[in-house]
């Protein structure tokens, strides 16, 4: 299991993640959204997929995502989650918040590299 | 934070629990199925798809765990309750249940008024009334928190338990400052304040037996200078119990003027004294039964022995005083 510590940071990320998936995908199960994630990191969630539903369950709380049942590919009940409004602007902010940091780390990293030589 | 969270969550009971864990159940359920599905189609067996999948879902009962505090964190809608001094200074002429605030700054979360709760003195007894929200600790979670518990018993008997339920918690979780509330009451509401109140008391002591002495020696002085008009009064055929009386009565003037002030100002001082202390809106009789009748007795005192002595001498004698 990973350290307490990571895993805060690890739900910040998910949780954009999963924004974004339903974002780009509309309506998605628990599993869908996890297969995507897999697919589209290369293994964040390939062995905890679980820790996905603690954070559809925060997004939804917070109103960013709503959901339903509906039927399963194989016909079964799934629990169909999908954006907001309030979600989609959330998503806005945080994406451009997230390219914000990434962008300052990534000069920090190379003024650093820069200084050293 | 989150084993804060855990413990919270383990203290409270929701009422929606039991919904909430079926349909995380049914999720959980739904999502391994369709992973198994995945695998089979992947061409494992069916036993090797349905372990693969259980395994890439990970610790389900962790993950429930988490869940369940992610749930507590959330009643919507966000909460607050509000005492009566801040409903008095932001609505004065308004109920302010139903009425929304947002804390911490203008983009804070947006939360409800669903209640007022009384004002009272948060950190000491000296404080002026002042504006507070309450607000769920399941919906403001904080990395560090006090709990209060209350007990029929000794209290210092539950130190040990509540230390051992928190370890279970989180090994990494101290607890420190554990105490009974009498302390923490007797330190935040009496012991400063009394402190103040026997500095008071120990200053008015002294200041009343300064008085005394000094109120002695100016009555007592003043009677003696007139011992020679004693004895002139006294050879003219006054008679001593006359000649006390006036004296005494020059005395009692004087500390009947001081008394009437003193008491004014006493009174004033109390009130002063009763706006900065907890509790202590009453008239203290006994300091006034203490105070007035020794500065009276003392004037008294002062006048009858000098004027006593003057009235007692021979009239040749008073006169050849000086």
């Amino acid at each position: 299991m990973a350290p307490k510590q990571k895993t805060d940071v690890l739900q910040g990320t998910l949780a954009l993640m999963v924004l974004k998936t339903l974002d780009v995908l509309g309506s998605l199960h628990g599993y869908g959204v996890a297969r995507r994630i897999e697919q589209i990191s290369g293994g964040l969630l390939s062995v905890n997929q679980g820790t996905l539903y603690p954070v559809l369950l925060k997004l939804e709380q917070e109103g960013a995502i709503s959901s339903e049942w509906g039927a399963s590919e194989n016909n079964r009940r799934a629990r169909y989650y999908r954006l907001t409004r309030e979600g989609r602007k959330q998503l806005q902010v945080e994406t451009h918040d997230w390219e914000q940091t990434a962008a300052i780390i990534a000069r920090f990293f190379k003024a650093n590299a820069e200084d050293l030589t | 934070m989150k084993s804060l969270r855990r413990l919270f969550t383990r203290l409270s009971n929701s009422v929606a629990r039991h919904e909430q864990e079926e349909r995380l159940r049914e999720e959980i359920a739904e999502h391994i199925a369709l992973q198994t599905d995945a695998n089979l189609r992947a061409g494992l067996s069916p036993a090797e798809a349905r372990r693969q999948a259980m395994l890439k879902f990970g610790g389900v009962e962790a993950m429930k765990q988490d869940y369940r505090a992610e749930r507590g964190l959330l009643l919507t809608p966000r909460v607050a309750i509000v005492n009566e001094q801040f409903a008095r200074h932001y609505w004065p002429n308004a109920d302010p249940v139903g009425k929304h605030i947002r804390i911490d700054n203008a983009a804070g979360v947006q939360l409800e008024i669903v209640g007022v709760a009384p004002t009272i003195k948060y950190q000491n007894t000296r404080e002026r009334p002042m504006d507070m929200v309450y607000v769920p600790l399941a919906q403001h979670p904080l990395s560090r928190m006090t709990l209060m518990v209350r007990s029929r018993d000794d209290p210092l008997q539950l130190i040990q338990p509540l230390k051992d339920i928190v370890r279970t918690l989180d090994a990494n979780l101290p607890m420190f400052e554990t105490r009974p509330y009498e302390d923490l009451y007797l330190n935040n509401a009496v012991r400063g304040p009394q402190i103040a109140v026997d500095l008071v008391g120990a200053m008015g002591a002294a200041g009343l037996v300064l008085t005394i002495a000094g109120l002695y020696g100016l009555v007592a002085y003043n009677v003696s200078r007139r011992t020679r008009e004693i004895g002139i009064r006294m050879a003219l055929g006054a008679r001593p119990s006359s000649v006390l009386r006036l004296v005494m009565g020059k005395g009692l003037v004087l500390v009947g003027i001081g008394t009437i002030f003193g008491l004014i100002m006493g009174f004033g001082v109390e009130r002063a004294m009763n706006a900065m202390l907890f509790d202590a809106g009453y008239v203290d009789l006994v300091a006034y039964l203490i105070v007035v009748p020794s500065l009276l007795a003392a004037t008294m005192l002062a006048a009858y022995i000098p004027a006593r002595r003057a009235s007692h001498i021979s009239p040749t004698e008073a006169l050849r005083y000086e």
